[in-house]
Parts: C-alpha cells; sequence; structure tokens
C-alpha cells in the first residue's frame, strides 16, 4: 500500500495534525516554517552513577534533514535521544525543542511538543496490554478529538503502510520483534510528527527487514510534511550502510562530532 | 548502626509512602473531578476494564465467601443468641460485625488479593519493558493515564463489592442456615434494618471507598517503583499486598473508632 493511504483525514488537518490545544501548540505551529528543530548548547549530562556521558556538547538538527547518530555501546546515544525529549534534564547547557528549552518548560508545555515528535525505542516498547490496533490509536485518542471511527481507519491505514498483515485485534505480547517494530513505526507517525526519532530501529533484525523499515522511514520522512526531521541512531558505521542520510554525527569522548 | 537510626529510618520510608500514597489518591481524585478532559477516552477506557476486572469478575468469589461467611455468623448466632433468651440481638450482631466491619475488610482483601497484585504486576512489567518511559515521550503522563484510572476503577469496584457482600452475607446466611429456626425471615431483615443507623451505613460506605483508593494508590505506587529489573516485580507485588493490608487495617481502626467511639 502506498504512504499515500495514510492521509485519508486531510480533511481534518489544519496547519500541521489537527492536535488538542496545549500549552507549547501555538508555538510549534508558527515553527513549521523554522528550520532549527533541535538545539544543543554546552550541553553537560552525568548519569545516576556519577559518570560524566556528555561534556560541553553543541549541535543543531534541522527540518527537513536525515541524520545519524553513531555511537558505540553505552557512549549516550539513548541518553541524547531522551534528552531530546526532555525526559533527562542536563546539569548543565540547554536542549532546545522547537525552539523551547526543555529544561524550564512545564509539564504541560512539555508534552505539547512531544506531541510533535514521533518515537520508536530500540525494544518497540509496543504497550502489553494494549491490543495492536489500540496502540496505533492511543496517541490519537489521547490527543485529538477524532471519533472511534476517523481513530479506527487511520490506525488501520498506518498498520497497512507499514506492512502488517495480521489479527488486529490481538494483544501484541507474542508477536514477532520485526511486527513489534513495525506496529511502534505505525504508532510514532499517527500523530504525522515533525521530528521521527528511531532509537537503534534495525538493531536485532535480518537485513530485509532493516531494508524494509528503512525504506519506511525514507517514504515517511518525505511524505507531506516537507520540514519534517528525522534522526537515526545506530551503534556503528555498518548499521548506515543501506540509509539515505544528510548528516552523520558521531559520539566520541562524550562529545557529539 | 543503632537501634534508634534504623528505627528513624523505618519511620521517615513509612512517612515518604503514606505521602507518595496521599498524592496519588489526590491526583487521581483531582484529575476525575477537575482535570478529565485531556485523554478523557483513553483514561475512562481503562477505568471501564478496572471495573470490569476488580469489580465484575470478583463476583463469583465474593458470593461464595459471603455465603459461607454468612452462615458461619447466622449459625454461631442462632446456637447462641436462644440460650442467652436474647433471640432479637441478631439484628445488632449482623448490622455490628457484617456492616460495620466485616463488609468493607473482607471486600477490601478480596481486591488486594486479585487486583492489587494485579495491578502491581502489569505496572511493573510495563516499567520494565520501557512503555512508561514511551508514554512520556508521547506527551501521555503516566501518572494520568496509568495511575488514575486504577485508583478510580478500584475504589468503585470495592464500593460496589462491599455493598454485594453485605446484602448476600446477611441474606444468605440466613436462607441457608436460618430458614426454618425459630427465627422468621420477617423478624430477621426487621431487626437488620431497624438496628442499622445512618452511621452504620455512611462507615461502611466511607470504609469502602477509603480502602479502594488506598489499594489502588499502593498497588499502583509499588507496581510504578519497579526499575529495569524483572526481579523487582515480585518484590513490589509482595510490599503491595503487605502496605495494603496494613493500610486497611490502620484506617478500619481510624473510621471505627470516629464513628463508633
Amino acid at each position: 500500500m502506498s504512504l499515500s493511504g495514510i492521509h485519508v483525514l486531510t480533511a481534518l488537518k489544519f496547519n500541521g495534525f489537527p492536535l488538542r490545544s496545549s500549552a507549547g501548540m501555538t508555538k510549534i505551529e508558527s515553527l513549521t516554517i523554522m528550520s532549527k528543530l533541535i538545539e544543543i548548547q554546552g550541553l553537560y549530562y552525568s548519569a545516576d552513577n556519577g559518570s560524566m556521558v556528555f561534556e560541553d556538547v553543541y549541535a543543531e538538527f534541522y527540518g527537513g534533514e536525515r541524520v545519524a547518530i553513531i555511537g558505540p555501546l553505552g557512549s549516550g546515544k539513548t541518553t541524547l535521544l531522551r534528552l531530546f525529549l526532555g525526559l533527562y534534564k542536563p546539569q548543565r547547557g540547554k536542549v532546545y525543542l522547537f525552539g523551547s528549552d526543555t529544561g524550564v518548560l512545564e509539564p504541560s508545555g512539555l508534552n505539547g511538543l512531544r506531541q510533535r515528535i514521533g518515537v520508536i525505542f530500540e525494544d518497540a516498547a509496543v504497550i502489553s496490554n494494549l491490543k495492536v490496533v489500540e496502540n496505533v490509536m492511543l496517541p490519537l485518542q489521547y490527543h485529538t478529538d477524532f471519533s472511534e471511527s476517523d481513530m479506527m481507519e487511520r490506525a488501520v491505514h498506518l498498520l497497512n503502510y507499514v506492512g502488517y498483515r495480521g489479527d488486529i485485534w490481538l494483544l501484541p505480547g507474542s508477536l514477532p520483534f520485526y511486527t513489534k517494530k513495525a506496529i511502534a513505526m505505525a504508532r510514532a507517525m499517527a500523530l504525522d510528527p515533525l521530528i521521527m526519532l528511531y532509537d537503534r530501529l534495525t538493531e536485532g533484525l535480518d537485513s530485509y527487514q532493516s531494508l524494509q523499515l528503512l525504506r519506511f522511514v525514507d517514504e515517511f520522512h518525505k511524505k507531506e510534511e516537507k520540514n519534517r526531521l528525522s534522526v537515526i541512531i545506530v551503534n556503528d558505521e555498518g548499521d548506515i550502510r543501506d540509509m539515505k542520510l544528510d548528516r552523520v554525527f558521531r559520539i566520541e569522548n562524550r562529545k557529539i562530532i | 548502626m543503632s537501634i534508634f537510626s534504623s528505627l528513624g529510618r523505618i519511620v521517615l520510608s513509612f512517612l515518604y509512602d503514606l505521602y507518595e500514597i496521599g498524592g496519588f489518591v489526590l491526583s487521581s481524585v483531582n484529575t476525575l473531578l477537575f482535570r478529565f478532559t485531556a485523554g478523557r477516552r483513553a483514561i475512562s477506557s481503562i477505568i471501564y476494564k478496572q471495573i470490569y476486572f476488580t469489580g465484575i469478575e470478583a463476583f463469583p468469589i465474593i458470593s461464595w465467601i459471603a455465603i459461607i461467611l454468612g452462615i458461619i455468623i447466622v449459625t454461631q448466632a442462632m446456637s447462641i443468641l436462644p440460650m442467652l433468651g436474647g433471640e432479637g440481638l441478631i439484628g445488632e450482631i449482623l448490622v455490628w460485625i457484617v456492616i460495620r466491619e466485616l463488609g468493607p475488610v473482607f471486600a477490601a482483601i478480596i481486591v488486594i488479593a486479585r487486583s492489587g497484585t494485579a495491578i502491581a504486576s502489569e505496572l511493573g512489567s510495563m516499567q520494565v519493558g520501557n512503555e512508561v518511559t514511551l508514554l512520556e515521550a508521547m506527551g501521555i503522563e503516566p501518572d494520568r493515564y496509568l495511575v488514575t484510572p486504577r485508583v478510580i476503577g478500584t475504589a468503585i469496584s470495592v464500593f460496589v463489592l462491599t455493598f454485594y457482600f453485605e446484602v448476600i452475607t446477611i441474606l444468605g446466611g440466613y436462607l441457608l442456615a436460618g430458614f426454618g429456626k425459630r427465627i422468621t425471615l420477617g423478624v430477621y431483615i426487621s431487626s437488620v434494618l431497624e438496628t442499622m443507623g445512618f452511621a452504620d451505613i455512611i462507615a461502611s460506605l466511607l470504609k469502602s471507598v477509603v480502602f479502594g483508593l488506598i489499594i489502588g494508590a499502593v498497588s499502583a505506587m509499588h507496581g510504578m517503583r519497579v526499575r529495569r529489573s524483572i526481579t523487582e516485580i515480585p518484590q513490589q507485588t509482595t510490599k503491595a499486598v503487605i502496605s495494603s493490608l496494613f493500610l486497611v487495617f490502620v484506617v478500619d481502626g481510624i473510621i471505627t473508632a470516629v464513628f463508633f467511639m
């Protein structure tokens, strides 16, 4: 199925996806023409055990880019992703998301910004007590006023798009890992995000499955939203062989270069 | 380490737990009453599921236990009271024992055993599976989406189960143990109704709601305390059961003292 099938609800769109208004949302809509979506300034971050993960880091990520961040295991890639999302707060320095400092935002403002970000964790993190289709519907159900039938229609289209052909009313616990990642991808796409964050997307998959998912990444990056930023986090150079990228960052010696 | 510092740590830890449980209860009630717009459909759907699992699915076991308890109480009362010439006291005994105490406490114990453990282990598994972090990353507050519906659903369930338990214990007890004895059903029922005061009803219902809030909040708190290791799940589940039981008995004592001393 082509990606065009996803946008069955185009009529409901208003300058981006019709999310329920919350603090931070108005600002994002005006930022769709601004290209700097994530900015890191003088970031210092140490883990709970006290070990320094990032030291005086500067980086900027722009709309329209496909970016990879490479680093060995334990170098802080997932930590960086969580810093982007405001899940971790830096000890020093700033992380700006859509121009807002995540360190000083109220939880409601931060949640508003997160609605414009699609995330796929390394372990997929599919919600185990929700059925497959409910997983994809969850962000729509929580953040929009779509009717049940509209949400269902969009969720089914997204599941079809990522190649899910199984029973949509299954609990996802027993599904293969690739399928869980595909469901997580459909869920991340549900709110038509401006930023897509992929944490070790191809980890644990064979080459055919990896290529499949990377094709979806590529298609979704280009689709509809011209200003979309895609950030793909990987372990080593070999993982980016099949990716179409604009820039590659490396995490080395607690810095991003 | 001195015994005083150990004792101090235990007290501080207990006070911190109380603070956190109170926070969960207040935030759940606040969400339900004043902040129920964002995520309303998603939260409502979990409340319904929680009521189904904790309330509706518990009816068979509640019925059996209520009937057996009713038989025991009515048999004992019917065998002892006539010897003392106090047949008319059956109503007092049932109200004092079943309505004031055993109804809310038994319903709470059954819910702790069935649902408290399930809530703690389910949330613990979600923590280990990164699902809670993912919810945060999607802009969904875990406390609102995961804790509130479980606390509210459990409170509603314990409230309904307590009322049901009391009715079945009183009626079932008479029909199976008291039928055909010297006390007729009419005398039996009117004796219960005449004895039952406003304070008995309010105390029983208040206990059931507070017990439900406590069980939901304590179980959710322990589930959410699981971090990255799967071995923490059974540990926190056990703590959820023990803490819930302890707090239910403490609050039972407090409410009883306030209403009946």
